[in-house]
């Protein structure tokens, strides 16, 4: 299963969030961020804060923000949807939290672990993918991969760093 | 980290052996709830929760800042090999 390349048209998907309503992602109505995320990996939950400030920071400038959760409930019950739906109730969640329960989005984009970061062009093409920031330890590097991103894709110029080495837990595939 | 604790409280790091699992049968058999954990003879120097499931997964510590990491807080683990670990010179003497 071969990941995205930079470049490439991104699929589109519509999947559950926590709430039981369908959130549709549409390549190229916006700039968008899918991030595959999870409630029980180290990596993604020391990033996560970081990850929903973005979502806060550019939820204004007309960029959408989704939170995918594709592990298997069977390997990681921790990854349940209720234990999901408690996170979001909690006020966790800067956006729709969304279940991946085939996996299937996560393969279409070729994602591998969490967190994985995918930004996606106003076009539809993958502009950056990989890791937020440099190190899942140090909140005060506040995602700067992913806001520059974002800030080359406002500002309509090539993403200059397109491509980092996404950093977490394996995804938790049915057996 | 485990190696520079170890030496720290006057241990070899050769004291440490590494199991590695990589199978759902190992992880059951070794009642391994994820990596890395940490035992001394047998047990985990940071108790799971009862609750979590053997299998192939990654360990959420909390640092004593309150952040989660994938590793714990030195600290702790600092604390927990003393606790577990005889100091070197209470250990038994060969006769």
């Amino acid at each position: 299963m071969a990941a995205l390349e930079i470049g490439e048209k991104v699929p589109g998907f519509t999947l559950p969030a926590t709430d039981g309503q369908s959130v549709e992602f549409v390549p190229g109505e916006s700039p968008a961020v899918v991030i595959f995320t999870c409630n029980h990996c180290p990596y993604a939950r020391a990033w996560h804060e970081r990850l929903n400030d973005v979502a806060r920071d550019y939820a204004g400038r007309g960029v959408q923000f989704l939170q995918v959760n594709s592990n298997d409930v069977n390997r990681s019950p921790g990854d349940s949807l209720q234990a999901m739906a408690a996170r979001v109730s909690a006020g966790e969640f800067a956006g729709p939290y969304l279940h991946d329960e085939s996996q299937k989005v996560a393969r279409d984009f070729g994602a591998t672990v969490t967190p994985d970061v995918f930004v996606i062009s106003a076009d539809g093409d993958l502009v950056y993918h990989g890791a937020p920031d440099e190190d899942h330890d140090e909140p005060k590097l506040e995602a700067q991969w992913l806001r520059a991103a974002l800030d080359d894709v406002l500002a309509g110029r090539p993403v200059e760093l397109a491509s980092t080495k996404p950093v977490g837990c394996t995804i938790k595939w049915v057996a | 980290m485990l190696g520079s604790v170890l030496a720290e409280l006057g241990h070899e790091p050769g004291l440490v052996k590494y199991v590695w699992v990589e199978d759902d049968a190992t992880a059951l058999e070794q009642q391994f709830v994820g990596s890395p954990t940490f035992r001394v003879n047998g047990a985990d120097l940071f108790p799971a929760d009862p609750r979590e499931q053997y299998g192939l997964s990654c360990r959420m510590y909390i640092r004593r800042n309150g952040r989660p990491s994938p590793l714990p807080d030195v600290e702790d683990l600092r604390a927990a090999l003393g606790t577990a670990l005889l100091p070197k010179e209470l250990e038994p003497q060969p006769n």
